[in-house]
């Protein structure tokens, strides 16, 4: 860490001596600008402090350091603030000489008690003093129970005038909703004042006409992520239809949190339902376009990833049976969630499979194979080529989200006769292959085909064949998904599956994504005994191997 | 050079109360009888005179060790108040040793300032500000406890002290959100602060009405509310009008809000010069609401415009030297405060007017009767 310059020092004095007590709104704006960069400065100054001998000679490099440290003890917006407040103390614990030398040590030591003093007590001989003694509390439940009550009532001040505001339609009367939100940040990790940092978001939400401050909804931002701050669903919501930032990041986090970490793949559901996105974005349309865009870029940047497209397909059923819980009345016509995509596609699509009996499956299948390949048709026809492409992204990501008809498809794979295996071989290839890139279409196709005859004699009749070459190609994924379909529901024996799947998942890379897959297919599957049962023996195979 | 030598002695003893453990704080449960009761008020006394010694030059002899159990000792009695201080006969018990204590020392330590029961809910917080303050606190001592307030040490021992971060962190937020005002008329515009306070008296109030046989103890916690305001007497009476003016939805403070009223009857003097001091419009709700105070409020108004003297040379109605009566152009504001308050208190204000008028001779002239002139105001 660079040592402290001269000038730096001088700088937060003056910032310090203008603020004086934080009791005008500009200069609590100007702290809250400034407060990460203050914090920052009180780390170097510890770790100076750290490093330096004695006080007298901290007082000697940084005279100073005694009327700076006084004077940001004197104010509340900064001894509110977590951060800020620790440092203070850790400043005064450095500078305090358990063994004085001398008269600048003792007076440093004196003053620093006092400085303790004014922080932990009123002024004597003044009401609030008073009342905070004689109330029969210890100090620090008093002003707990006293802050909660304020923020009981500013909360209950906020919310009427957001009442008022929106049946008269005039202007909000609140005017100091802003000022309200400088205040407020460094509070936003004080639990006492959750209820007041929500009912200012929902506020500003449903009340266009005032605004918070920008460090505000940075700040509850970022307690928010690291969960510093605990907000009720509408609370959370309502920032992020105010900031659009706060969304994206709230979404790249949930990103992370499942490329990064193989166990979120063994409770998916759970981790995307915890997001609140899915929630936030069957009540607002705007935030599940928002989502999804975010959801597109990853998609283009890592097509491969299996770990991506099981996030997708869970947070677009989560999405869905959230909609579908809502009242009729409040529910948006799905339509206007999937903008981009033809109506036809998209009812057979959205349906899930559970909706739709078992034997029509084939059928319905073979039904949305049948408009996808229409489609693709026209679209190869069409003049504008990039237009052409745009559409079938669109169509082929739809797919991806509604990944659960390609799970039934590998499913049906398994049972199906050759004739009936083209529609459900058309879906797999184009999931896996959307576009035509190296003009490889044909040989995907074929691989398709062939490693489906293939697994069919490997699982079904005892001779062997050349699958580990097939996951060697670029359908390794295609491929793969086939095998584990397979390897769940054909009836072979238990022995004659672990033989295949020894001798044919050789390679630690493959692997990994059979585990991947694996883990996406028991959190679809999970009830089934003997499914489950399969699922099990597959999994442990996998590891002890 | 007697009393040194029995200062010393009972510090001696009192110093060897601080190594020893602090009593089981479940003792207290059980204190209500006998011989249990015998060991509580032991362990109290053995407290107060700790807390006592922790102001004298006898602390240098302290260490960690004796600090922490100093706080330990100062959290049971912490635990004496919350547990007994309702409680009417047990108090009277905790509060005759108080007293006998607090003489003691006083005999001992010259200028000690006795605890009284409410200051053992903040006994730690009083050996810390004690500790703090006495210079001969040993260096290292502060040094530690400052380091458990700063260094985030946030398990039971931290807990054991008084913790300084969150204290100061909920201070600081009080101090931020309470200048922050409520727009609703129906409360003239009181910052969220003085509402907070205001809650809170009540409320105190009102936990000690729920026990039976509280009453004189709840008079003296006003009386001391009073005393120790010291110069913030106005903050102290706006603290008074606004608990009576308090409109709670959540809870019914009425018979906390009566018991305050009589209170005030009981100190005239004081109910006077909040007639006098108060502003208008607060007076004004305080007479609609409280038939109490608008008799006193009238009376008051009417003391100060009977003590008016008529200047004929600058044609204006003089106040005596006497401050405790209000000036002509007061005495018009705030009639026309209550004028324009509507029905029942404008048509009451102004009968009262005309009948003292008429009782002056219902004179039409300026200059002759001071109910004349107001009433000219008014109208």
């Amino acid at each position: 860490m660079a040592a402290l310059s001269e000038i730096q020092m001088r700088f937060w004095m003056d910032k310090a001596v203008q603020w004086g007590l934080a009791t005008s709104p500009a200069a609590q704006q100007d702290i809250s600008k400034h407060m990460r960069s203050l914090v920052t400065f009180l780390q170097q100054l510890v770790h100076t402090l750290q490093t330096t001998n004695c006080t007298t000679e901290a007082m000697k490099n940084f005279p100073f350091v005694g009327q700076f440290l006084g004077r940001l003890c004197w104010n509340p917006y900064v001894t509110a603030d977590g951060a800020g407040r620790r440092l203070l103390l850790q400043c005064m614990w450095l500078l305090y000489s358990a063994e004085p030398q001398n008269l600048v040590e003792q007076r440093a030591n004196e003053w620093i008690r006092n400085l303790l003093c004014h922080l932990t007590s009123e002024d004597e001989c003044s009401m609030v003093h008073a009342l905070e003694k004689h109330t029969g509390f210890p100090p620090q439940q008093y002003y707990s129970g006293s802050l909660k009550k304020m923020v009981a009532l500013l909360t209950e001040e906020v919310n009427i005038s957001h009442i008022t505001s929106a049946a008269s339609l005039e202007r909000c009367r609140f005017d100091s909703i802003h000022s309200l939100s400088v205040a407020c940040v460094p509070l936003v990790t004080c639990p006492e004042v959750g209820p007041l940092i929500g009912a200012l978001l929902k506020h500003c939400n449903l009340c266009r006409c005032s605004h918070l401050s920008e460090e505000f909804i940075t700040a509850v931002n970022t307690a928010l992520l690291s969960k510093n701050l605990v907000m009720e669903d509408v609370a959370v919501m309502a920032l992020w239809c105010y900031s659009l930032s706060s969304l994206e990041q709230a979404v790249l986090l949930l990103l992370e949190r499942v490329l990064s970490d193989p166990k979120a793949m063994q409770n998916l559901e759970t981790v995307v339902n915890d997001s609140l996105l899915p929630k936030a974005s069957a009540l607002h349309c705007h935030i599940f376009l928002i989502v999804n865009d975010v959801f597109r870029n990853a998609l283009i940047a890592m097509e491969e990833n299996f770990a991506m497209r099981g996030l997708l397909q869970v947070f677009t059923r989560c999405f869905l049976q959230t909609h579908a819980a809502q009242r009729p009345q409040e529910r948006l016509p799905l339509r206007s969630f999937f903008p981009h995509v033809p109506h036809n596609l998209l009812t057979p699509l959205l349906t899930a499979p559970s909706d739709v009996p078992k034997h029509a499956w084939l059928e319905h299948l073979s039904w949305i194979g049948k408009l996808l390949e229409k489609f693709l048709q026209e679209r190869i026809q069409e003049e504008d080529s990039g237009r052409g492409h745009r559409a079938v992204f669109e169509v082929w990501f739809l797919l991806v989200q509604c990944g659960h008809w390609i799970d039934v498809a590998a499913k049906l794979l398994v049972s199906v006769g050759v004739e009936q295996s083209e529609p459900l071989l058309f879906l797999l290839t184009f999931y896996h292959h959307p576009t035509n890139r190296g003009h490889q279409s044909t040989q995907h196709n074929m691989v398709a085909r062939q490693a489906w005859i293939d697994l069919r004699s490997l699982f079904l009749a005892p001779t062997l064949s050349a699958v580990n070459e097939l996951l060697c190609t670029m359908s390794a994924n295609l491929v793969l998904s086939l095998l584990l379909n397979f390897a769940i529901f054909s009836p072979a024996s238990p022995s004659r599956v672990t033989d295949v799947i020894e001798m044919v998942l050789t390679d630690a890379g493959v692997r990994r994504s059979a585990m991947c897959m694996l883990f996406s297919m028991r959190q679809r599957l999970k009830g089934d005994g003997a499914v489950n049962a399969r699922l099990r023996m597959l999994e442990d195979r996998l590891h002890t191997a | 050079m007697w009393y040194r030598c029995i200062a010393n002695s009972r510090i001696r003893s009192i110093q060897s109360c601080v190594l020893s453990e602090a009593g089981v704080v479940q003792d207290a449960g059980l204190a209500a009888s006998g011989r249990r009761m015998e060991v509580v008020l032991h362990n109290l006394e053995s407290t107060v005179e700790l807390l006592a010694v922790s102001q004298t030059v006898s602390v240098a002899e302290w260490d960690g060790e004796t600090v922490d159990r100093a706080f330990r000792w100062a959290q049971y009695c912490e635990h004496l108040h919350t547990r007994f201080h309702t409680n009417p006969s047990v108090r009277g018990s905790l509060e005759t040793r108080l007293r006998e204590t607090n003489q003691l020392l006083a005999h001992t330590f010259t200028g000690y300032r006795g605890l009284t029961l409410s200051d053992l809910a903040q006994c730690r917080h009083r050996l810390l500000v004690g500790l703090l303050k006495n210079p001969a606190t040993p260096h290292p001592v502060i040094k530690l406890l400052l380091g458990k307030f700063g260094l985030g040490a946030e398990d039971a021992e931290g807990d054991q002290h008084v913790d300084v971060s969150g204290l100061s962190a909920c201070r600081s937020a009080c101090k931020l959100l309470g200048d922050f005002t409520l727009n609703r008329k129906s409360d003239f515009g009181l910052s969220a602060g003085t509402q907070v306070h205001c809650t809170m008296l009540l409320q105190r109030i009102q936990v000690l009405q729920s026990h039976p046989g509280n009453q004189a103890y709840a008079t003296k916690f006003l009386d001391c509310l009073r005393e120790d305001s010291g110069e913030g007497q106005d903050s102290f009476l706006t603290l008074i009008a606004t608990a009576l003016l308090s409109t709670d939805t959540t809870s019914d403070y009425t018979a906390a809000q009566d018991f305050l009223l009589d209170w005030l009857e009981g100190h005239g003097g004081l109910l006077h010069s909040m007639c006098l001091s108060l502003p208008p419009e607060l007076c004004t709700r305080l007479s609609q609401r409280w038939p109490k105070f608008r008799l006193a409020y009238w009376d008051s108004l009417k003391k100060s415009a009977s003590s008016l003297v008529y200047d004929v040379s600058s044609g204006l109605w003089i106040r005596p030297c006497d401050n405790a009566v209000a000036s002509f152009p007061t005495l018009t504001e705030r009639l026309k405060s209550l004028w324009s308050s509507g029905s029942p208190l404008k048509d009451e204000t102004e009968e009262q007017l005309v009948a003292l008028k008429q009782a002056d001779g219902d004179f039409e002239v300026e200059g002759l009767s001071v109910w004349t002139d107001l009433l000219v105001q008014l109208m």
